[in-house]
């Protein structure tokens, strides 16, 4: 997260977000497009934040063309390194389209040309970039079914799963920081949108609230959580207005 | 295998698939129970008004009241912690204390279903944020509203209540145009717990956050923050946009805590001066250097809008450059040096130039000095010359024996003889050549009788008594004396030609030592004394000497005492026989010098011992045709009563140290004005990009 952070409840910055947002819609993958080829630190930034939540799915998506773990591994770091370090993949067009589909673009170009592989091999890899933690990758990779699933096919259904994967982790851990875990455990079947999952009157017996309070409490957790789905994907489109397309195109990928 | 659409594949235990079908699909309004209206404890909810951070805000009827209220419940309020709500509660309360027309009235606070909310005076209209445009370039108006808005707020600071983030957002008009401050001391709760950690999205704006908060020192917030806060309400009124804009939050941070706001009439030209005064005193870093509270500011808009003056002052230049110094002292710290190195020089320059020309002027008047001394002792030796031919020709037989017969012809014939051969080793008189030095030659009796003359007189001239001249007095007293010596007269204005002339006059004795008449020769003034140049040949030091001589009484003061002032007898500029007479300031100096010397009688001649001068810094030469003052030194001719002057033009003096300037000038001050110039370019348009920047990156 790029933005600062204090924890003493009193913050100055509290204020943020406002209610009109005005000119400040900036984005992570507006940023790294409007700084363009000469990429200023904060876009390299906020490409770095974003490299570094999506690593995976080209992970999945090297081993499935056939590469093996320690190779797919040396690729994918080599690709960051070269990435940021060099942010000069100008020929990618980054102009049109979302950043989920430019990043394995520029992956396939960069395995086609194979640059810099050997040097960042050599270099043991990846020092300005991210180090990827080969076992970690290995082990999820095992758990993809094994099917018949393309490599670009399996890099989006990874893509999408660690998306959503991640906005449920952040909500758990807003939940957590006001004590209301219990809550979410509770009540995180609701996000699904099968409400009749649980029965909000057994939720309500167990923590011990009215029916009422528990109803109310589910919807407000949807709520958020739709909004931090929303500001997740946000951040790797061009435009707010992209938003329900990229969810759609999502699905789209699980099928 | 997920029971709603059959997909077995899993986010964190869930169906991705429905996860995301959730999302896209925006669920009805969250409501208790069944959607508007509803009931939410006594509160029937009419109208969703406004949403925003963790705050919303309903129209709602109150039941048991049946008033239409605004109801704002904390959305997050389920999630919040216990903390939180206290605190929420014991704020929210202190804030319904409050009890003014301008402020929004805070009714009830509660909580219902563990979703704490308050109500508050349902106010129709908009707020001030979307009015902006009703204010524009109305500056009275503008006034109006900051008053009242500064009475209001100074209404909740004296019952111990900040507001904490006056915006115009938060300042809602009625229908009749009144502005009412709405959120007063709840405003942070509505904003808290927005997760702005996350905020890669939608950030708002800090535009109007005080340096204070945006520095992270909230817990020991002031008045003077909301004093702030009145201020950005006010520069957004005035110019249509917040104190400071970026386009990154954090880089808005930056601009509060380290930039000044660009003065309101660059942004709006056409603002009143004072209420630009005002809203940027407001809008101070320092606490301290705003209204000390929200009425003095009050207060001040009521003199602007009275047309009386206002109190503050507009920052002036030597303020700006102090911040603009302390906001870069690097390059201050340069211009500092340099304008002190300058000053420094520039003082050290005129200190020593100063010191150069009184140098010069004293090294002049010391050299005049020498040159009057050297001057007064040549004319000292010449006088002695003529004295000596006066006394070998009263010596000579060929006038005593003619004397005592009194053989008129024959003392007529000597006169002649002497007057024209003067160069005669023969008669004693060895003058050296040219003209004759004496213009005449006399010979008087005991009672001061004219016996003989020479060049002859007119006849009525033979005859005439000039006892009371002082030529025959200064004989007198020395052929009372017995001493057969010569005497060096005063000058007057001879009654046989109308010349001016001194005299040298010697006793005639006869064997027993008789008193029997006078031998006078008479020498004339002008520009030289006989052969003798005075004046230095060198034109081009413009020194010059002039000899002046006391002047003798006339005939119709006879009797009297000497007169005072003196006449010139020796100058450049005067032909013979011509003088002018010396008085006032001149005169009085020249006594200065001879009051030094006791007059003897005997020694007129002699070297004074020690030889007394005086300077003048400021002499005017009455006979000069070169104006200005003169430098000049005024020695005087041993005891005969003459002064010496010699002078040299005071600017002239300083000539050469006037060259040695404007060659400075030349090389110096010259190269150094176009390297100046050169650089005040380089920085003017560096300064000029920096704006252009600067705009590039506002619009």
């Amino acid at each position: 997260m790029t933005a600062p952070t204090r924890d003493n409840g009193e913050d100055a910055l509290e204020g943020l977000p406002r209610p009109s947002p005005r000119k400040f819609s900036t984005t992570r993958w507006s940023l790294v497009l409007a700084a363009g080829h000469g990429t200023s630190s904060e876009a390299h930034e906020a490409l770095s934040t974003l490299c570094k939540l999506y690593w995976y799915p080209l992970y999945a998506f090297t081993r499935r063309q056939g590469r093996g773990p320690e190779d797919a591994r040396d690729s994918v770091q080599g690709f960051f390194t070269r990435l940021l370090e060099k942010n000069d993949l100008a020929d990618v067009d980054r102009q049109r389209g979302r950043f989920r589909s430019w990043l394995l673009a520029s992956l396939k170009h960069y395995l086609a040309n194979e640059w810099d592989r050997e040097r960042a091999q050599k270099r043991g890899g990846g020092l300005t970039g991210l180090s990827i933690d080969a076992e970690t990758a290995e082990g999820l990779y095992q758990h993809e079914p094994s099917h018949d699933l393309t490599p670009e096919k399996l890099y989006q259904r990874r893509w999408t799963l660690t998306l959503l994967e991640r906005v449920l982790s952040t909500l758990e851990q807003e939940c957590a920081r006001l004590g209301k875990q219990r809550l979410f455990e509770k009540l995180r079947g609701n996000l699904t949108g099968d409400v009749e999952k649980i029965p909000h009157a057994q939720v309500a017996g167990t923590l011990g609230m009215s029916e009422d309070a528990v109803k109310i409490a589910a919807h407000r957790l949807r709520g958020r959580y739709r909004e931090l789905l929303r500001e997740e994907i946000a951040q790797t489109v061009e435009r707010p207005e992209d938003i329900e397309d990229e969810i759609r195109l999502l699905l789209v990928s699980l099928e | 295998m997920c029971p709603q659409c059959g997909s077995n594949l899993s986010a964190a235990g869930l169906c991705p698939r429905c996860l995301l079908l959730g999302a896209l699909d925006e669920e009805p309004e969250p409501l208790p129970a069944s959607g508007l209206p509803s009931r939410f404890g006594d509160y029937e909810l009419l109208e969703l008004l406004g949403r925003g951070g963790m705050g919303r805000v309903y129209r709602a009827r109150d039941l048991r009241l049946e008033r239409v209220v605004a109801l704002k419940m904390l959305v997050g309020g389920g999630l919040a912690s216990e903390a939180e709500l206290h605190r929420f509660r014991a704020e929210t309360e202190a804030a319904a204390r409050l009890d003014h027309p301008n402020i929004v009235p805070i009714y009830e606070v509660g909580e219902h279903d563990g979703c704490p909310y308050f109500t508050m005076k349902y106010v129709e209209g908009g707020n001030l944020a979307e009015n902006l445009e009703r204010f524009r370039g109305n500056g009275r108006r503008v006034a109006e509203v900051l008053s009242v808005l500064a009475r209001a707020v100074h209404h909740g600071h004296q019952r111990g209540v900040l507001h904490r983030d006056l915006k115009p957002a938060n300042v809602i008009l009625d229908a009749g145009g009144r502005p009412h401050v709405a959120d007063f001391g709840v405003a942070r709760h509505l904003e808290k717990q927005a997760d702005h950690t996350r905020s890669g999205i939608v950030v708002g704006t800090p535009g109007y956050m005080s340096p204070e908060q945006a520095a992270g020192r909230s817990r020991n917030l002031t008045t003077a923050t909301d004093v702030y806060g009145l201020g950005a309400i006010l520069y957004e009124l005035l110019t249509g946009q917040p104190p400071f804009t970026a386009d990154t939050p954090t880089q808005v941070l930056r601009r509060v805590l380290e930039t000044e706001p660009t003065p309101p009439h660059q942004l709006a030209p056409g603002i009143d001066r004072d209420l630009e005064t005002l809203c940027l005193k407001c809008l101070e870093k320092d606490p301290a250097r705003r209204y000390g509270s929200a009425e003095e500011l009050a207060e001040e808009l009521d003199r602007y809008l009275r047309g009386e003056p206002i109190l503050a002052r507009p920052m002036g230049r030597a303020a700006r450059v102090w911040r603009w110094c302390r906001r870069n002292p690097v390059p201050a710290g340069l211009v500092g040096s340099i304008a002190w190195l300058l000053l420094i020089t520039a003082g050290a320059a005129l200190t020593v130039a100063r010191a150069q020309v009184d140098d010069r002027r004293r090294e002049e008047l010391s050299t005049n000095i020498y040159a009057a001394r050297t001057v007064a002792g040549t004319v000292l030796f010449k006088l002695e010359e003529y004295s000596d031919a006066i006394e070998r020709a009263a010596s000579s037989p060929r006038l005593r024996e003619p004397l005592l017969r009194h053989d008129l012809p024959a003392l007529q014939g000597f006169c002649r003889e002497m007057y024209e051969a003067h160069e005669d080793p023969r008669l004693g008189l060895k003058l050296p050549g040219g003209e004759s030095p004496f213009d005449s030659w006399f010979i008087v009796d005991a009672q001061g009788t004219v016996l003989a003359r020479w060049p002859e007189p007119s006849r009525d001239f033979l005859g005439k008594n000039f006892a009371w001249r002082d030529y025959f007095e200064g004989a007198k007293r020395n052929a009372l004396a017995q001493r057969v010596q010569p005497y060096i007269s005063r000058a007057f204005l001879s009654e046989a030609d109308d010349r001016h002339r001194f005299a040298i006059s010697i006793p005639l004795l006869d064997a027993e030592g008789g008193w029997r008449g006078v031998l006078v020769g008479m020498v004339g003034t002008g520009a030289t004394l006989g052969s003798l140049r005075l004046s230095d040949p060198d034109e081009a030091r413009h020194r010059t000497a002039v000899l002046v001589a006391p002047r003798d009484r006339n005939r119709g003061e006879a009797g009297q005492p000497a007169p005072g002032g003196y006449i010139i007898l020796l100058h450049e500029a005067l032909g013979h026989g011509e003088s002018l007479p010396l008085e006032g300031g001149l005169a009085r100096e020249l006594d200065e010098v001879r009051r030094t010397l006791t007059r003897t009688e005997d020694e007129q001649l002699r070297m004074p011992e020690p030889w007394p001068t005086v300077t003048l810094a400021e002499h005017r030469d009455p006979l000069a045709t070169r104006e200005g003052p003169w430098l000049a030194a005024l020695a005087p001719v041993g005891y005969t009563g003459f002064v010496v002057i010699v002078q040299t033009p005071a600017d002239a003096a300083f000539e050469m140290d006037r060259t040695l300037a404007r060659r400075l000038v030349l090389w110096g001050g010259v190269p150094f004005l176009l390297g100046e110039a050169l650089l005040g370019l380089v920085l003017w348009s560096a300064w000029r990009a920096t704006l252009r920047w600067r705009e590039s990156r506002e619009t």
